[in-house]
């Protein structure tokens, strides 16, 4: 007993200790944010502000509107997030649980097309978008990013870990495949949503590359392409961008917390116990 | 037949597939039902990720500058980057260093903090948001931070080395010591890997354990013949998006270094984007984004293809 | 039958359309190849309804500010005009533009540099402006500085009509100076006495570790750009007849040598990792840690804003046995083709580099406006800070540029600075850098002129 309260107490501390040093960079930016210039680029670095520059979340929310790109993006990447949800978790259902001809060959289609780098394929892509007439919309920021094969491979390794003699217990009650997705699958599957929530918010809410090319109106910029504007030519205003920064964090964080219930379940409190 | 066993094998699941044979009428049904199911998110793959992609293709074949007239050139630009380019060689190298450091070690750490992280202790929520922040951070705000970290002078790092008496080396200011500095910068962003693996822990029937306690079983023991095989998907799915994740390293170099000093960290998609975008070789870029392609496919399929022997999915094994 | 029949831009709308037809694209417009008129008369203006915009990099709100002025001005001069800006980031502005013309919708106007210029008018994607200024009875050249207009023009074609320009110069930090009891720099680019040997001699003497802990506390100079100091030393990156490297030559190595040494062996100038953290030369400025460097016009506006700090500006110092040299980086605006009417593309393009424009680079800006007659009124050299401004206008006749040379960025990223960058950090001498580098410059020629 003793022993174990012993290691219970160094696991502890190894994990204050190592949150400790991944705090250290986000604590700057909270620093940093309230510093002014000629604070932000002293070096060594200065923790402490002489005076908190709360002007400079003023100066980001009203110079580079970041209020308005907070609305857009909080929009974009909620319908984002739901949409991939929904059609990742059909794919990788029927990945998972179905077979039809060419399930396989599929399958390893779509994870290579994660091995091509965008670079190469954006302006094909800019091309049909233009096209389609939907450049400086909405649409266009949402609609490419939907399709993720990172998130129908993710979603499909979960569905595997899920005990086939479920589907065929509702198969026997005369239930169909939809009843297994929604019943069956869905509710065992939280976990993995719930990480794909987080990693697909985060993905889409940070994205500059594709909203730098597709976004012509300020009514319509998102947050990374607002935070990008108070990167000057010749001299980058860190203090204010990194208030900005500071922002953009926020909703990102609020969406770890609620989703990380996802993570705790009774399993841990009972099974891993030691 | 054994193509499509083959082809069932390298995705590494042949789970539904093998077990039960079925009625032909219930098989037609699973796979309208299969198809409908894949529906929405095949029509957009292949409008958004195909199309593009077959378009890329294309322009491997030519010389391209964007805003003249492809030239078809055949293989050339292949013939140009395996034999006439040392630059590409070099991109290739310090991309492969890179991916066999960072992949391994940020896997072990990233599940070993996932298993602390499911362990009970004070705190724990606050430590899991924390232990995922790197992820959350702006990477012009972690960059900066590690530029710091990394200063041969007044650094954290070098501070630590002097402690032994050793003076530490220049870090991002040198071409030997710019590429292990990324490898040792990207090992901090292991909280995504946490996630997923603290994700797939969930998926394990706490019954497993109170059956392998009631046996005897130590911690280690548990950890080796319950989580590590009920974790297997989710283990392969973090190696293999690891992979093809760490063969994409672009930003941190392109703010950190920007390629140097002298190429030190000229890694391979920064010289795909600077063919791309800054020196206005489009097809040149095409082509060697097909490269990488390929050797992330083959790694890829190695690694799936020997999953067969180590990933563990539940309805084949019948309940362990 | 070739794949070459297949034009760029059929090709890329073949795939979309093959792609589009799931959904919208069948009934989506076709930008056509016409529009790109070659001659300023070409067909009349309509009055029909049009959309026009400008392109441009750099976010700054002052520019933003700016831009949507010019905008408004166009609008009101034409009243059937909705013109409107489209700025970027300076980092994305590339893939950005890139992007829209290869899709074949390129922006009415775009801006234009010595980064951008060589290689949109070396693809022969920009108009030629001179016909449209012929044409014109109220536009002349005559009103911008001769030597950019000459510098600009190639084989008869000038694609940039210019708007501001940056002459490089030395800022300094007169407090610093006087302590270390140095005069002020001189304001004349003549000035022979003024030589690189006396400016190392000057950085020596602002050299200093004041506290004594074996640190340097203030470097006597920065250089943030070897281009100008090579240029400076009669050197040039390529050889005089663009066929060939040019850094071989005994005037080049002994410039990148002494760029070289005033790091390594001097110690007047920090290495990389000495000014990490404190981002640009000007940030280093005007914290005190360096007491000269060299920039562009750019700086006037930044170290103006600074208060309390006591500096001036003062010419490039010349090399032994070389005619002064006024490097400058300018910059302006020309029309891409393919736009749906040069001919308002080229009223939108007057608007912005006319007088009021002018004004605005020299006040708001803080560049040199093109025009000189504006540079040298009260809006540009009348302006209180820095007292001798004459130095930056002063540098007009003796102004050299960036090479023109359509491949000019991929011989400078890709061949030339990551061995150059090395060689001034010490892990190779400079003979070595340059053998390296030399092979790859005439790899990437040979290929840019064998097309």
């Amino acid at each position: 007993m003793n022993l174990r309260r012993r290691e219970a107490i160094s696991l502890q501390l190894i994990t204050a200790l190592g949150a400790a040093a991944l705090l250290f960079p986000f604590l700057w930016m909270i620093s940093a944010s309230l510093q002014t210039l000629q604070e932000v680029e002293a070096f060594p670095p200065i923790w402490i502000p002489a005076e908190p520059q709360w002007s400079n979340y003023v100066d980001a929310i009203l110079n580079y509107n970041i209020g308005r790109a907070l609305i857009n993006s909080a929009v974009i990447t909620t319908v984002s997030v739901v949409g991939q949800l929904i059609v990742c978790s059909l794919g990788a259902y029927a990945f998972s649980r179905l077979r039809f001809p060419g399930r396989d060959t599929i399958f390893l289609l779509f994870l290579a097309t994660m091995m091509i780098p965008h670079y190469v394929t954006i302006i094909p892509l800019y091309t049909m978008v233009w096209s389609a007439g939907l450049i400086d919309t909405y649409t266009a920021l949402i609609f490419p990013g939907l399709f993720s094969p990172f998130g129908t491979f993710l979603l499909r390794q979960f569905f595997n870990q899920i005990p086939i003699s479920l589907d065929e217990a509702t198969l026997i009650d005369g239930g169909n495949h939809w009843h297994i997705y929604l019943f069956v699958i869905m509710p065992l599957s939280r976990a993995g949503l719930g990480a794909l929530g987080i990693f697909s918010f985060l993905g889409i809410w940070n994205t500059l590359f594709w909203p730098v090319l597709v976004i012509n109106s300020k009514e319509l910029f998102t947050l990374p392409l607002a935070l990008a504007m108070a990167q000057g030519q010749f001299v980058t205003l860190i203090h204010v961008q990194m208030a900005g920064s500071v922002i953009a964090c926020i909703p990102v964080i609020v969406i770890f917390l609620m989703l990380q219930k996802q993570f705790i379940s009774s399993i841990a409190l009972s099974g891993m116990k030691q | 037949m054994s193509s499509s066993q083959a082809q069932a094998d390298l995705a590494g699941n042949g789970r539904a597939g093998r077990r039960r044979p079925r009625m032909s009428g219930i098989a037609r049904k699973e796979a309208i039902a299969g198809y409908i199911a894949i529906s929405p998110w095949l029509l957009g793959f292949l409008i958004f990720q195909l199309v593009p992609i077959l378009a890329a293709l294309y322009i491997s074949s030519t010389e391209w500058r964007i805003l003249s007239v492809p030239e078809f050139i055949g293989l050339r630009n292949f013939d140009k980057l395996l034999f006439n380019d040392d630059l590409f060689w070099q991109s290739i190298k310090v991309t492969v260093i890179y991916v066999i450091f960072r992949v391994p070690f940020s896997a072990m750490l990233s599940l070993a903090l996932a298993l602390l992280m499911n362990q009970q202790l004070a705190g724990r929520r606050l430590f899991r948001t924390i232990y995922y922040l790197p992820a959350v951070i702006p990477l012009v705000a972690v960059s900066m931070m590690w530029i710091w970290i990394f200063n041969p002078e007044y650094g954290v790092m070098n501070s630590i080395i002097r402690v032994f008496g050793i003076e530490g080396p220049q870090w991002i200011h040198s071409s030997r010591w710019a590429l292990p500095a990324l490898i040792i910068m990207s090992l901090w962003q292991v909280g995504t890997g946490m996630v997923i693996f603290l994700a797939g822990l969930q998926g394990i029937p706490a019954h497993l354990y109170e059956a392998a306690t009631i046996d005897g079983a130590n911690t280690w023991q548990k950890f080796l013949s319950i989580t590590l095989p009920m974790l297997s998907p989710v283990v392969l799915f973090a190696l293999v998006m690891n992979v093809i994740g760490s063969f994409q390293i672009f930003t941190q170099a392109y703010i950190m270094t920007g390629g140097g000093p002298g190429n030190a960290t000229l890694f391979l998609v920064l010289y795909i984007y600077r063919n791309a975008f800054e020196w206005f070789h489009m097809g040149y870029a095409a082509a060697l984004a097909w490269v990488l392609f390929l050797v992330v496919l083959i790694i890829s399929i190695i690694m799936l293809r020997s999953s067969e022997r180590w990933v563990h999915y539940e309805g084949r094994m019948g309940g362990a | 039958m070739t794949d070459q029949n297949l034009s760029r831009r059929r090709f890329l709308q073949g795939s979309a359309l093959v792609a589009g037809g799931a959904f919208v694209a069948a009934c989506a417009p076709v930008a056509g190849d016409s529009g790109a008129a070659e001659s300023g008369e070409g067909e009349s203006m309509s009055e029909e309804p049009v959309e026009l915009v400008a392109q441009y990099w750099g976010t700054r709100p002052e520019f933003i500010e700016d831009r949507e002025i010019l905008a408004q001005r166009m609008s009101e001069k034409f009243p059937n005009v909705t013109a409107s800006q489209n700025s970027v980031p300076g980092g994305q502005y590339g893939e950005k533009v890139l992007t829209a013309i290869a899709a074949g919708t390129p922006p009415d106007t775009m801006q234009l540099n010595h980064r951008w210029e060589p290689f949109f008018r070396g693809q022969e994607a920009l108009l030629n402006v001179i016909p449209f200024a012929d044409a014109d009875g109220e536009f002349t050249f005559d009103v911008f500085y001769p030597r950019i207009i000459e510098l600009g023009t190639n084989e008869g074609q000038l694609v940039t009509v210019p708007r501001g320009w940056n002459p490089f110069v030395i800022y300094y930090n007169r407090a610093l100076f006087a302590e270390a009891g140095l005069d002020d720099l001189p304001t004349s680019w003549e000035t022979d006495t003024w030589t690189w040997d006396s400016f190392l001699e000057t950085a020596q003497a602002l050299t200093n570790d004041s506290d004594g802990d074996g640190r340097t506390d203030v470097y006597g100079m920065f250089f943030p750009y070897w281009y100008p100091f090579l240029r400076l030393g009669g050197g040039d990156v390529l050889s005089d007849d663009q066929q060939s490297s040019g850094l071989g030559s005994p005037e080049a190595l002994a410039a990148l040598q002494w760029l070289a040494d005033l790091r390594l062996t001097h110690s007047v100038s920090p290495t990389p990792a000495e000014i990490e953290g404190l981002g640009s030369a000007q940030d280093l400025f005007t914290a005190g840690r360096v007491a000269m460097f060299t920039a562009g016009a750019w700086g006037i506006g930044a170290l103006t804003r600074v208060e309390g700090l006591d500096w001036d500006v003062g010419p490039l110092p010349r090399a032994a046995g070389q005619p002064p040299v006024g490097y400058t980086q300018y910059y302006g605006h020309g029309i891409p083709k393919g736009t749906q009417s040069a001919d308002w593309s080229w009223e939108y393009l007057k608007i912005i580099s006319d007088e009021e424009s002018n004004i605005t680079v020299a006040q708001t800006i803080g560049d040199v406006p093109a025009m000189s007659h504006v540079a040298e009124s009260e809006h540009f050299a009348g302006l209180p800070k820095p007292p001798t401004r004459q130095v930056f206008i002063d540098s007009a006749p003796h102004m050299q540029v960036w090479p023109t040379i359509a491949p000019i960025t991929e011989i400078m990223d890709r061949a030339v600075t990551p061995e150059l960058n090395l060689a001034f950090v010490g892990e190779k001498s400079v003979e070595d850098a340059v053998a390296a580098a030399g092979p790859m410059v005439d790899e990437i020629l040979a290929g840019f002129w064998g097309n």
